[in-house]
């Protein structure tokens, strides 16, 4: 991974001239070779925040670079997917993304085809008659084809059948792998925790906090079988370390805790199996109530 | 750039609105003056007939271009386009010559047609009339980069308001227009004129069924 390619700092954005603020002072930035995740409830403001990224929107204060110093807006190194408008209706599928690509300097016909061809999309098919979920791949692919160095992409896979996410989620790791840096919000919790390196929880218009939502990096939770009092006992060497672990299970449920993903979990099982103690499960904490916390 | 140019000129030739908005003001004109000299009307001074007609045509006809433009913005076409790799003044530059170049096209059409009905007439010069034609061409030209500058980057009121002074320049043209109209036979070009304008209103409304969407983009 290397460094930012793209960095906001301090953006405030509101709008309409008295609009609230949508984004108080919020910064973030986006790393070469990383695919990174704005989550948030709606209105939360990531379509805004990734359409001041892409220059669509000027903030009231605040800043949005690139590290290469170039503009945000019209720069060919952009890919940028925040809403599925359809211009240029008359064209079929493959024409419509070669018009896009001739814009752009380099030769995007292999990776066009590619594109289509793995995201399943027929290029002889008129574009004002795709369905939702067709017309989602066709911006990824206009987004993708010319393998842009930075990836901004608002709930890419919203409309798409699982076997298409799988692989959109394929030809991103793909792209990070390149070096592109790659922004997607969505609220496909579980695509992301396979997929992404980085995820950013925008709450009251600011980034509330960052989790790696890879299971091996999130803290991990214990279900046993037994009252709280009788696994503290036996965990007493390892107890105060646990994390909170948010609700408590109603008595005579399990006993639920959770760890830090850096806490050895075998010999906290080993005294539990010892003790006789039954373990109910052993997982990542979801990523849902991960980011339901106070940070 | 050409290459906007000529994707965006394809989707407007395919738009039905877009041709009535390059032949209305054809039509209108073509038609109410040939029904008028075939019953034997004749040519106001100056050539002064020419811009009452024109005028009236161009302001619906502008008010239909706004209006397209208007529509592919709120569909977010032009925000898809921001994000091509063009700077922002190509873009717009391409869009206004989209508008303004068929529309400046057929306006000069519009004034030959005309010219070719006025070499009828016994009183005609064209040190009158060639004025009238330069003004009905610098007013298409300068209205079409108005109404497409406006339909790029107009906020809410301000379109709206576009519009509102489109419609009632539109009325004052055809008041104008019938008031010209001789008094022995004015009902075949008025009815058509009434038609053609009633048509172009609820077009320009853009949706059939509220009126609140006069104001609201």
């Amino acid at each position: 991974m290397n460094g930012a390619a793209l960095v906001a700092e301090g953006l405030v954005f509101g709008y309409g001239k008295r609009g609230r603020d949508v984004l108080r002072g919020l910064g973030c930035e986006v790393r070469s070779g990383e695919i990174a995740a704005l989550v948030g409830a709606n209105g939360a403001g990531k379509t805004t925040l990734l359409r001041l990224m892409t220059g669509l929107l000027k903030p009231r204060s605040g800043t949005v670079r690139r590290a290469d110093g170039g503009p945000l807006c019209g720069n060919p190194a952009l890919g940028a997917l925040v809403s599925s408008p359809l211009c240029w209706r008359s064209l079929r599928a493959g024409e419509w993304l070669a018009a896009f690509a001739r814009f752009y300097p380099r030769d995007c016909a292999a990776r066009r085809r590619e594109l289509c061809e793995r995201l399943d999309l027929d290029p002889s098919a008129p574009v004002e008659r795709l369905s939702t979920g067709n017309l989602q791949k066709l911006h990824v692919a206009r987004a993708l084809q010319h393998s842009p160095d930075l990836v901004l992409l608002d709930e890419p896979t919203s409309a798409l059948d699982p076997a298409s996410r799988r692989v959109f989620w394929s030809i991103l790791g793909e792209e990070a792998e390149r070096g592109a840096a790659i922004l997607v919000s969505s609220h496909q919790l579980d695509e992301l925790e396979q997929a992404v390196d980085r995820a950013l929880l925008l709450k009251e218009g600011t980034i509330a906090r960052e989790v790696a939502p890879r299971e091996t990096a999130r803290p991990w939770r214990l279900a046993v079988d037994a009252p709280e009092e009788k696994v503290a006992a036996c965990l007493a060497a390892f107890w105060p370390r646990r994390l909170d672990a948010g609700a408590r299970i109603p008595a005579g449920a399990p006993c639920v805790s959770d760890w830090s993903p850096d806490e050895d979990r075998n010999p906290i099982l080993r005294a539990l199996l010892e003790a006789g103690l039954p373990v109910k499960s052993v997982g990542p904490v979801p990523l849902s109530e991960l980011w339901g916390r106070e940070p | 750039m050409k290459t906007l140019m000529l994707l965006e000129w394809r989707e407007i030739a395919r738009d039905l609105r877009s041709w009535l908005i390059a032949l209305l003001p054809a039509l209108l004109f073509s038609v109410g003056r040939t029904v008028d000299f075939s019953n034997g009307g004749a040519v106001l001074p100056a050539g002064n007939e020419l811009l009452d007609f024109g005028c009236a045509a161009l302001v619906l006809e502008m008010g239909l271009l706004v209006d397209l433009f208007a529509y592919q913005r709120d569909r977010g076409e032009l925000e898809l386009l921001r994000l091509l790799p063009l700077r922002a003044e190509r873009l717009l530059c391409a869009k206004l010559l989209v508008a303004l170049l068929p529309v400046a096209a057929l306006g000069a059409l519009q004034c030959l047609w005309a010219w070719l009905l006025l070499r009828r007439e016994a009183d005609f010069s064209a040190g009158a009339v060639l004025p009238a034609l330069f003004s009905l061409l610098a007013l298409y030209a300068f209205c079409a980069a108005f109404g497409a500058f406006l339909s790029l980057t107009g906020r809410t009121l301000r379109a709206a308001a576009a519009k509102l002074l489109l419609l009632v320049l539109g009325s004052v043209g055809l008041l104008q227009t019938l008031a010209i109209l001789r008094p022995d036979r004015p009902w075949l070009p008025a009815l058509l004129f009434f038609a053609l304008a009633a048509l172009s209103f609820a077009l320009l409304a853009n949706r059939w069924k509220s009126p609140e969407k006069w104001l609201v983009r």
